[in-house]
């Protein structure tokens, strides 16, 4: 099956990403049915494996404060800031409708 | 390290000062500068370097070296932290990014007082397998330009250009095999998450480690598969690639990812002896497309060993073809939740669209991302879906489980050591390999390495003999998980055995003196 242009559109939203023309849509459509391949495969009473150390336990270590005092470091790498902060613009303002946006899917 | 058994060649040189540690990087920088049409190195610390080594001499003057790798030059791939040196990881959305700290294993080996170099050129963000998809370009094989390779090239008709016949490092680590193998330095780090160490080794005639996940730090490697990647070593000798993983190896509290054990570091027997162990031929590693003449050097291999008394036999892994898919999910997944940290707001590039946060962020990482990133970001998000997560991200990774099960029941079935191909096929013309995308070309390249990432297991490419292209070949040994002095034992007899060629570079022919002449000096140890 197509990947339909809602799940298109709503993967850009949510990866942020674009898909900029015809060839990354198809790039999507031919990641999807190499992945599926795994259908072949018979996983019945399979545990999923997160980790390859998944038989040792995660330690813990001393609640020390051992790093830190570094906000000037931290912050020279930021394009803009203001006195600590990093600037970012608006926050509550979503992304534009499919009909509203520049994005390649709108043509699809 | 213990003083018992000082190491000869360039370490025993700079201990009895036949060399210093400035003349030795002064030479290093000037066959960098002679070999740049390789495009090896994305930056060049030629001044910091200078200074390491300076401090080295001053050590080496009052007898009081560090250990081993004091002085010794090395390079690290561009997908370290390294504290006041770029790192871009080839991308756009890193141009200009000066880190703050050291990644680990940076530290670790400045801490030795070995000597930054530079930083080693990849595939954008480590994706890929020919080291040809960064923003600084391709990486060029040094064997394109040896004599070996030379004499067996078919000669260009007139106006072919003779530069379009270089061919590729193989990756995404190519910059640092190139750099160890054209001896501008003597160790690098690459990393390894699908092959990207011992792919390229096999390629330019290096000696490629992925250590088993979990015993190296992953603190300040910028990561591409949490669950896989692993910090790989890249020398022209197996001694080497043991004083290197010996000085890197460990716990280490910033990685939670380390085990706790203690690790010793080892020294390889001088004359390892391989007639007790059980070599195991996994009868899936002969993938479709893989040349006669790897086979063929595969199986000679595997007389080698018999014939030194080891018990050889052929076993299965039976979910090996299933190991490229399962990669496939589980990376771009993986990606998927890497990648998100790159928004422009505290480090890396940053669009100048300002209307609101989404839109910056995605102008940012339009502008900042290549084509592969991108696509490997929306696959990966597409596997998350809500609506996929049972049939694509949980069922690979119990795949996953089924792979690293082939893996436990071969071993403790009593083989000790697996022994397959590294690579399908010797190093193609760049021209060649651009005609594929970046994602058919992985998914080939990667099919005898990926496996031991995905079960975490240790293993190396130790260069074996030149193709009949007069390219360098190389066999993968796969050993148990942190069982490395072993793996390293058979990889060093294995070594012994086949005696690869010495590359005959010819364009760095006025840069050959006392200490690149003889191949004793090649190495550190």
């Amino acid at each position: 099956q197509k990947v339909t242009v809602e799940v298109l559109d709503h993967l850009e939203h949510l990866a942020l990403v674009d898909f900029r023309d015809a060839e990354g849509i198809e790039r999507l459509q031919k990641a999807i049915r190499f992945a599926d391949q795994l259908r072949e495969v018979n996983t019945d009473g399979i545990e999923p494996m997160d980790s390859v150390l998944e038989d040792r336990c995660l330690y813990l270590r001393e609640d020390d404060v051992t790093e830190g005092n570094c906000t000037n470091e931290l912050l020279k790498n930021a394009r803009q800031k203001v006195e600590e902060y990093f600037v970012a613009p608006p926050g509550n303002i979503p992304l534009p409708k499919l009909e509203e946006r520049e994005t390649f899917l709108k043509g699809s | 390290p213990e003083r018992r058994n000082w190491p000869f060649q360039v370490s025993a040189a700079l201990k009895e000062r036949h060399v210093t540690p400035t003349e030795l990087c002064q030479r290093c920088l000037a066959l960098i500068k002679s070999t740049k049409f390789l495009n090896a190195y994305i930056t060049v610390a030629e001044e910091t370097a200078l200074k390491q080594a300076e401090e080295s001499e001053k050590r080496y003057k009052r007898g009081q070296p560090l250990g081993v790798l004091d002085g010794i030059p090395v390079a690290v791939k561009d997908n370290f932290n390294t504290a006041g040196i770029e790192t871009t990881c080839a991308s756009n959305m890193l141009k200009g990014y000066i880190s703050p700290y050291n990644a680990t294993v940076v530290q670790k080996l400045l801490d030795q007082g070995a000597v930054l170099l530079g930083k080693t050129n990849l595939d954008e963000f480590a994706m890929g397998s020919g080291s040809t998809d960064g923003v600084f370009g391709p990486v060029r094989n040094p064997w394109s330009y040896s004599r070996q390779y030379k004499e067996k090239s078919v000669p260009k008709s007139d106006s072919e250009d003779e530069e379009s016949d270089w061919v590729i490092t193989g990756g995404s680590s190519g910059g640092s095999a190139a750099a160890v193998s054209s001896f501008t330095c003597f160790a690098a780090l690459g990393s390894d998450t699908g092959g990207s160490t011992r792919n390229p080794a096999a390629h330019c005639g290096v000696v490629g480690l992925k250590p088993t996940y979990g015993l190296i730090s992953r603190h300040g490697l910028i990561p591409l598969v949490n669950s896989m990647d692993v910090p790989g070593i890249l020398t022209r000798c197996v001694d080497d690639a043991a004083v290197v993983l010996g000085s890197l190896a460990g716990h280490d509290p910033k990685d939670s990812t380390t085990i706790q054990d203690n690790f010793k570091p080892f020294e390889l027997p001088s004359l390892p002896d391989v007639s007790k162990l059980s070599i195991g031929i996994p009868k899936e590693y002969h993938a479709p497309g893989l040349s006669s003449e790897i086979l063929a050097l595969w199986s000679k291999a595997a007389d080698l060993f018999k014939n030194a008394g080891a018990k050889v036999t052929e076993v299965s892994l039976p979910h090996t073809r299933y190991s490229i898919v399962c990669y496939h999910v589980l990376c771009t997944a993986e990606v998927a939740s890497n990648m998100a940290r790159f928004d422009g707001l505290e480090y890396g590039h940053r669009s100048d669209m300002n209307k609101s946060t989404e839109s910056m962020y995605a102008a940012t990482r339009r502008e900042g991302f290549n084509d592969v990133v991108r696509g490997r970001i929306l696959s990966g998000n597409y596997f998350l879906l809500k609506q996929n997560y049972e049939n694509y991200f949980v069922k690979a990774q119990k795949v996953r489980r089924l792979i690293a099960n082939d893996f436990l029941k071969v071993f403790g079935s009593g083989v000790d050591i697996l022994l397959t191909p590294t690579t399908l096929t010797d190093a193609v013309p760049y021209m060649e390999f651009i005609k594929e995308d970046n994602r058919t070309r992985s998914a080939q390249d990667d099919i005898l390495t990926q496996a031991a990432n995905m079960a975490g297991l240790p293993a190396i490419n130790v260069p074996t003999a030149l193709s009949q292209r007069g390219l360098p070949v190389g066999l993968q040994f796969i050993g148990r998980s942190f069982q490395e002095k072993q793996l390293l034992t058979v990889a060093k007899w294995f070594e012994k055995q086949v005696k690869f060629p010495m590359i005959q570079l010819e364009e760095v022919k006025g840069h050959n003196d006392n200490v690149f002449q003889h191949q004793k000096s090649a190495s550190f140890s």
